[in-house]
């Protein structure tokens, strides 16, 4: 027979709200567990956890796994094939050795776009390029990006990558 | 002279959050216009509110912002009361409306905010916000502003702002289908170029950017007609006939996913081929920034 305690040993009243993680159950006993024997009964102890401490415990969001970075995937021009992987906030792409992506192409100027985190997001912004930056064929200065979103930079192409 | 347009709201008739809206956005109309050291903001729909605070946060403490309205409906004016810099003593707002509008922005701006729909009152707003109205020789820091009577129901105007050879047209709202001189032959065949009033094409005229309302495809609009917008190909046939350099298809429908958007574009884009235009046709979008 299993009865529910709290972490001093106390059995809980009958119908109490008992959610929570009750121990290994490839260990029962151990010195560790919380389940253990009392007066030949099996005992789960559920500590403290209250109903508070346990949405304190689980909150949404905490808890989420590590994501795959945001990438631009660059798939036309000198290099191409590669993967550039977004892990700074602000990421400049440019013909520039200061450029964080550095591509050597003709009309791409030297710092040519600038992608930047916005939170969650990211958006890129053309840094007054000689010929600009083509957002899936469109001539546009700065937009929030999107999962496969295609940026055209002279002859090199990227494809946005969210992640996660 | 420098000249920036980006877009805060895109979508049409109500707000549009969700994944299935995220590349063209959910918020309603909203678009600022940029030219030289000027802020102008075309309607006050959900985007307005985002827009409101990104001036917060990027601005000098003393704001100047002329807001032009299309109309009054709810997705032309609901960022309003949430509109942060309009609750700002060093924040100054022109609001104007077409002359014939006959006050109606101010009439309703106010009524949007009584007790009934919001808590708290225009009259605490604490911006110093000016009423005017476009008239035929309306001119703001030197960009020539002019407003068009457009056919929606309750009647709505478009507006164009042109500086040194650089104009920008905001036309949303518009049916135009309803204005077409062959409106008959085109019921048969919907490929038939569009003739459009003369009047409202020479309006828009060498726009280097046209935002006009095109929320239908061919077969939603045959279900929509008299609803108050247009066909997105109608849309391309007046920046043809206009002669835009570009055509930014606006409003779109609340019932559409980015990739509904998206097939509504690549059909404009092949009337576009088909006529042999080199104009720019693609989908206005939430967050992007054009520099004309």
């Amino acid at each position: 027979m299993w009865t529910l305690c709290n972490a001093d040993g106390v059995e809980a009243s009958p119908g109490a709200r008992t959610r929570g993680i009750i121990g290994d159950p490839a260990n029962p006993g151990g010195t560790d567990s919380p389940a253990s024997r009392k007066n030949g009964k099996h005992v789960l102890k559920i500590g403290r956890l209250t109903e508070t401490t346990l949405s304190q415990s689980f909150h949404p969001g905490r808890h989420v796994r590590p994501k795959k970075k945001a990438e631009l995937e660059q798939v036309e021009g000198p290099g191409a094939p590669a993967r550039h992987i977004l892990a700074k906030d602000e990421v400049v792409v440019g013909r520039s050795r200061e450029a964080d992506v550095q591509i050597e192409s003709e009309m791409m100027s030297r710092k040519h776009m600038l992608v930047r985190r916005v939170g969650p997001e990211f958006e890129y912004e053309d840094l007054d390029s000689k010929f600009g930056v083509y957002l899936n064929s469109v001539k546009a200065f700065a937009a929030v990006l999107r999962d496969g979103d295609v940026l055209q930079l002279g002859k090199v192409v990227f494809i946005f990558h969210e992640g996660g | 002279m420098s000249t920036f347009v980006r877009f805060w709201g895109t979508r049409g008739s109500i707000p549009t959050p969700g994944h299935k809206t995220r590349r063209y956005g959910g918020n309603t109309s909203c678009v600022e216009i940029r030219i030289d050291d000027s802020l102008f903001i075309c309607d006050a729909g959900t985007g307005l509110r985002e827009l409101g605070v990104h001036l917060l946060a990027r601005e000098d403490k003393h704001l100047e912002a002329h807001l032009f309205f299309s109309h009054m409906h709810w997705d032309h004016i609901q960022g309003f009361p949430f509109f942060v810099p309009a609750y700002s003593p060093e924040a100054e707002l022109h609001v104007y409306e077409a002359k014939e509008a006959n006050e109606r922005v101010v009439r309703l701006l106010q009524a949007q905010m009584s007790s009934e729909y919001f808590p708290v009152s225009f009259a605490d707003l604490k911006s110093r916000i000016h009423f005017g109205a476009v008239t035929s020789d309306t001119s703001v820091d030197g960009v020539r502003i002019r407003a068009f009577e457009q056919i929606h129901p309750g009647k709505s105007f478009a507006y164009s702002f042109e500086k040194n050879g650089t104009k920008v047209v905001y036309a949303t709202d518009n049916e135009l289908d309803l204005s077409a001189k062959n409106r008959d032959t085109i019921a048969t065949n919907p490929d038939e170029r569009r003739i459009l009033p003369k009047e409202f094409v020479r309006f828009c005229e060498n726009a280097d950017l046209l935002i006009a309302d095109g929320q239908y495809t061919e077969s939603e609009y045959l279900k929509k007609e008299g609803w108050g917008h247009a066909r997105a190909t109608t849309v391309v046939d007046l920046g043809l006939q206009s002669g835009a350099k570009q055509v930014a298809v606006f409003h779109h429908d609340p019932m559409h996913s980015d990739q509904d958007v998206e097939d509504k574009i690549s059909i404009c884009e092949r009337r576009v081929i088909f006529s042999g235009s080199k104009m720019v046709v693609f989908g206005a979008r939430e967050g992007m920034t054009l520099k004309l």
